[in-house]
Parts: C-alpha cells; structure tokens; sequence
C-alpha cells in the first residue's frame, strides 16, 4: 500500500531524473548527431570515452573547472565565515540591516551576475578600473578577464560576489545556534578570539560547512552559465569548464554522443569529489 | 426561445460567410524570435494567399526543432536557416529542391548574387532562397579622422598604422577580440582578402600556408593596436565603442550598424563613414546568409514556396530592410535610394559581398572553428607568435579536420 502512494514521485523521479540519465549513457555509446537515427553502425561502444583520455582541451576544462571549484568554495566559506563573525560584534540594527543587504546578489541570476560583471571588469567600459585606477592600477597591471593568468580568478570573484551571502547567512545560523554559555564559559576561562573560533565555534559550523560545501560544491563543478556569460570559456580556454565544453561540443561541433560522454565524466567528477565525501560524513554521522 | 434559434441561425450564416483559408492553405514558418520576427510577421499580414503562421523561437534553441520537426513531427512548412546548416540540411534530404516551382513561377535567381544562390545548391538542385545577409565592415568617426589627418585605409597594413596610430594617443581600433565566433569572422574576413583559405585544393587543411600567417599577423597587430578591453569583446561591445566615441574606428559587423544613426545610442549619428575591411588583394568579403527552404515532410510545399516567393520580392523585401534594416541579398534594395539613404551601411556591406565567401560549411571541418577561436584568442591575449600558435594548432587538427 505505501508504495501506491509513493508512485507519483516514483513515476517523476524516474521521467525526470533516471529516464534522462540512463538515455544520456546510451547515447554516448554512439556516433550521434542531432537528428540522426540510431543505428548498429553508429555504435562506437566505449571509443568516445577512450576519446576524453586523449582529448587536450578536455584536460584543460577539466583543470580549470576543480580549480575553479576550489577557488570558489574556499573563497565564499572563508569571506562568509569572517562576514558572518564581523556581523555577530555589531549593533543589531546594522548587522540586520547589512545582512538583509548581503542576500541581494542571491535574487540575480547567474547569467545576469555574469553580464554585470563583464561590463564591471571591462577596461573601457567598467567600473572596477575606474577604482583600481585612484591606486594608479591599470589594465597592464591588472588585465582582469583581458588574460588567462586573471581569468579565471576575476571568474571566482564573481562567483564570491554572489554566493558569499548564503554563506553569510548559513553561517550566521550556525554561530547563533551555539549555546551562549558555552562562549561565555570559554570567555571566562580566558580563551582569546582565535582559540574562541578554532576551539568552540568551528567544530559547531562542521555541519554548516558541508551543507554549503555540497550545495555550492556541486553548482560550481557544473559551472555554465556565470563563464558563458562573462568569458564564454577564454581568453585561450582559461576559463573553459566541462559544462561549457559539453555544450560546445553538442551544439556547435555536433558531436552530441561525444559530448554526453563529457557529460557523465563530469557528473562522475561531481560525485568524486563532493557526493562520496557527503556520504562518507553521512554514515559517519548515523554510526 | 424561436427569436433565439433565428438569431443563432442567421449569425451562423454570417460566420460562415466570413472568408477563412482551409486547412491546406495554412503555412508554418520557422524562424528565430527577435524584432526581425516581429517585422516578418508585420510584413506578411499583407500575404492573402494563404494563413501564415510564423513560429519563433529562440535562436539557440531554433536549430534543434527544426531537426525535430524535420525528423519526426514535420510541423513546419517554410524554414528559415543559415548558410551554415544548410549543408545538413541538404545532405540529409531534409529540404525540398525548389527548382521545379523556381521554373514555374518564372523566379529570376541571377538578381541574387551567385554566392548567396551557391550556397544553398547542391548536385545542381536549389534548396534554398536568400533573404538576410551580413558581413564584416569598418565603421569610422568620420569627423575624428579628419581631425587627425587620417585618410580611409586601403590595405590591411594601413588599417594596422592607423589602429597603432590611435593606440598611441590612448584609444585604439575596436575589434571583437574576445574568445568566440566573431573573432574567428573577422580572421576569416582578413584571410579572405589576402586570397587565401582553410584549406589547399587537395582538402587538407592549411594553417601553415602564407596567407593564413599574413592574415595571423594582422590579427596580431590588430589585437596590439586594440582599445583596452577589446580581447574580451563581442560584437556587441565592439560596436558600442565606436559608436559610444571610445574608439575612433572598429570592424563591426553589419547587423548592428543601424544603432549608430540611433541619437540615443550613438555620438556618431552624423559623422559615421563605413568601407569594407581593406583587402590584401581582391575584395572577397566573409558573409552570412538567412535563406528560406520548404521543408520536405511539409505537406503544402507549392503554396509554402508560394510565401517565399512573395515574402523575397523586391517589396516585401525593400519593406524589411526599412523597418528592420536587414541587408538584403537582393542588390537592388541595397542600392535603392530610399534604403541607402536611411541605412548608409549597406553600401559597403553589399560591395564586400559581392564576392563573398563562407567559413568552412562541411561536416569534416566542424572541429576547425572552436580550436581556432580559442588560438585567436592565444595571439590576442599573449606574447607567443601567432606562427607558432597556427603552427601548433596545424599539428593537432591536421589528421581530424578536412574539407572533404
């Protein structure tokens, strides 16, 4: 009986999520283009995943986008996390109103972030080189999105724009789920700041953390729309990621069998890197 | 209760009687959605031989169904495509040779130019009629140079002394440079008029070839010269500079060329002069088609070829190119004296298409452009030589990219 009520989601989760999956898989088996019919004599087995080991720019994306990943997420925990503590020392007043200010950039899109800043970083045009330009900073110094050695950090800087808030705001409810006594016994005992955070509040944010490292770890491993729209993958691919990649391949070059083969390379990396961990802490936690 | 029957009888009638198009004389057009959709649909309300459905949708997405509706659900009966689907299309017979209705209507394609007719032809059938075209030109402040004492160039070094020129007084010449198609166009555009080509006569691919690194060597020089910023430009953005006044000359390309006769838009409304890009040798300018096709699972393919027919007549088509300024591949509607005077681009739009070629359009060459634009963009943004860059890219590609 429970499973009659249970087969609504069962029936969307396997037409969403499975169905989608298992086709993407199949299709990458195969010398496929868009409107082709699928044939015996298209069947390339596994040729287009041995295809990825020898693919250049494939590595290129591969290694821009887990660093990316790890700029990204180490940059939004760390200016979240010192956010979130400045906030906790002021006045109420402000802090609220500071933190109602800070989720702004959350209710823009990605894509919308990425047009923003592209004219923001543009020489010409923006206006992070009219700042860096009162501390004598110019283009040939700074060449932001101009060259591949800035790229990919002016990329990740734009990501912390957006995303450090739901940090701010995760981390905050962490800090404020801590029992006050704790901190006040610790102040007594004459714990510094540093020993305060190290000691007391970082063990409390554990949970926090890998909340936020698994949402916003998955979303840049996938990162497509905030590259297309600021970079479009350069200059020279030094901000190609996988998704970009994919894409390009599917719908300029064609190669949709091919490009579902980087596809599921790269849900494979997400899983690596951000799934078994997650799972990992899971059972730790259930034990 | 009988005065209410009389009455739903008679407007029965009525209704009946009002002129409606059967079922078979409903044409489906597919196309992208934009302003251009907006004034084709404007347009063709005054088409009164059949009911005229134009279905746009988003560009990205435009390719795809068509290849659906071709395959499977065959919803559309007039397709409007690129130059650069249309060997796909042809190939897998998913366009219908109109040579038959071209004969019958008596439709004169030599008033096109030949390449906007060759590029929809295949073993000596028709498959498609242009009607959109665009190109790559130069676009000046007229005034600035004059200022300056700087004439027009007419060579591709001479177009390089004068973005260096301005590059020393703090501009530059506005390209788009940025990683993406348009960087790859303009190349193309240079390499192009230096009577050169992707590929030798045999097919096989020919970076190494001297008009290739002639042509590399002025992207270099451009992309030196350029306005700060300019590698990571657009075709959006290189238009706006120029016509904002941050760069006194640009290589934009033509679609967006009416924004600077826009006041609100453009500080350049009254002193703008355009030219083709300067050719090494012959004129042969890189150029882009939107061709109507009939599609071969439509089921109304005579009265679908009928509203192409209509919609390229020199009206409909002089009626389009004044309300959305498309450069037509009718020559007579560039150089008419209503449109020239209203859209003074066309003009050298339509000289550099007079010989006009294409990016490479086959199925074998269709890893060429991603890898080229990402080495475009290696010369823009570094310091290595750009023989180096094509020499390297050569190497890789060789084996996997050809013409054939």
């Amino acid at each position: 009986m429970p499973v009659v009520f249970l087969m609504p989601t069962i029936v969307v989760v396997l037409l969403v999520m499975i169905f989608p999956l298992i086709y993407g898989i199949f299709i990458s088996l195969f010398d496929y283009h868009i409107g082709m019919k699928i044939t015996s004599d298209s069947f390339v087995g596994l040729e287009n995943y041995k295809a990825l080991l020898y693919d250049k720019v494939l590595h290129r994306a591969f290694l821009n986008t887990v660093l990316f990943a790890l700029l990204a997420n180490l940059g939004e925990l760390t200016f979240g996390t010192l956010i979130s503590l400045t906030l906790l020392k002021c006045k109420k007043g402000i802090a609220d109103f500071v933190r109602g200010l800070c989720t702004m950039p959350l209710l823009v899109s990605p894509i919308i972030t990425g047009f923003i800043w592209k004219y923001m970083f543009d020489p010409s045009f923006g206006l992070v080189y009219w700042i860096l330009g009162f501390f004598g900073i110019d283009s040939s110094e700074f060449p932001g999105l101009g060259k591949p050695t800035t790229a990919l950090l002016c990329v990740a800087f734009t990501h912390w724009w957006q995303i450090t808030p739901f940090v701010v705001l995760v981390v905050t409810s962490g800090l404020l789920s801590i029992p006050e006594e704790r901190l006040e016994a610790a102040n007594l005992d004459g714990a510094s700041g540093i020993e305060l955070f190290f000691l007391i509040m970082l063990p409390a944010l554990k949970n926090v953390y890998y909340v936020v490292l698994i949402i916003s770890g998955v979303d840049t491993i996938k990162v497509f729309d905030l590259i297309y729209a600021l970079t479009q993958g350069g200059p020279a691919n030094s901000t190609l990621s996988l998704s970009i990649y994919s894409f390009r391949e599917a719908f300029e070059v064609y190669h949709m069998g091919y490009a579902m083969a980087v596809s599921v390379f790269l849900m494979i990396t997400a899983f690596i890197i951000f799934g078994l961990p997650f799972i990992h802490a899971n059972s730790s936690q259930e034990e | 209760m009988k005065k209410m029957v009389v009455l739903l009888l008679v407007l029965g009638l009525l209704l009946s009687a009002v002129p409606t198009f059967a079922d078979d004389e409903k044409i489906v057009v597919s196309r992208w959605a934009g302003d251009h959709a907006d004034d084709m649909k404007f347009v063709a309300e005054n088409y009164n031989a059949a009911n005229v459905v134009i279905d746009d949708i988003g560009y990205e997405n435009l390719r795809q169904k068509q290849i659906q509706s071709f395959s499977t659900t065959g919803d559309y009966d007039v397709i409007y495509f690129q130059e650069i689907w249309a060997e796909d299309y042809i190939r897998n017979g998913w366009l219908a040779p109109l040579d038959e209705y071209i004969e019958k209507s008596g439709l004169d394609i030599s008033t096109f130019s030949p390449s906007f007719v060759e590029v929809n032809q295949a073993d000596g059938k028709t498959y498609g009629l242009p009607a959109m075209t665009h190109t790559y030109i130069m676009v000046y402040d007229g005034a600035q140079l004059e200022k300056d004492g700087m004439s027009i160039p007419q060579t591709p070094e001479e177009m390089v002394a004068l973005a260096k020129f301005y590059k020393e007084k703090g501009s530059g010449i506005s390209i788009p440079a940025g990683q993406g198609q348009a960087a790859a166009d303009v190349f193309s555009t240079i390499l192009f008029g230096a009577g050169g080509d992707y590929f030798d006569a045999d097919g096989n691919l020919a970076l190494t070839s001297e008009p290739v690194l002639y042509a590399s060597k002025i992207w270099d020089d451009l992309c030196k010269y350029s306005v700060d910023g300019a590698t990571t430009w657009l075709n959006e953005e290189a238009a706006d500079a120029v016509r904002t006044g941050i760069a006194p000359f640009g290589i934009t390309i033509s679609d967006t060329n009416f924004l600077d006769l826009n006041p609100d838009r453009s500080r350049i409304v009254d002193t703008v002069v355009y030219s083709p890009i300067p050719p090494r040798n012959d004129l042969v300018g890189l150029a882009g088609v939107w061709s109507f096709g009939v599609a071969a699972n439509s089921e109304n393919k005579e009265a679908a070829f009928d509203f192409i027919n209509w919609m390229i007549a020199p009206e409909q088509d002089k009626a389009m190119a004044l309300l959305n300024s498309q450069t037509s591949a009718l020559a007579s509607t560039a150089a008419d004296p209503e449109v020239a005077s209203k859209f003074p681009f066309m003009a050298a739009a339509s000289e550099s298409m007079l010989k006009a070629k294409y990016n490479p359009l086959n199925p074998g060459a269709s890893e060429l452009m991603p890898a080229l634009q990402a080495a475009l963009s290696e010369i823009a943004t570094s310091d290595n030589n750009p023989v180096d860059v094509l020499t390297k890219l050569q190497s890789d590609l060789e084996s996997i990219v050809t013409s054939k």
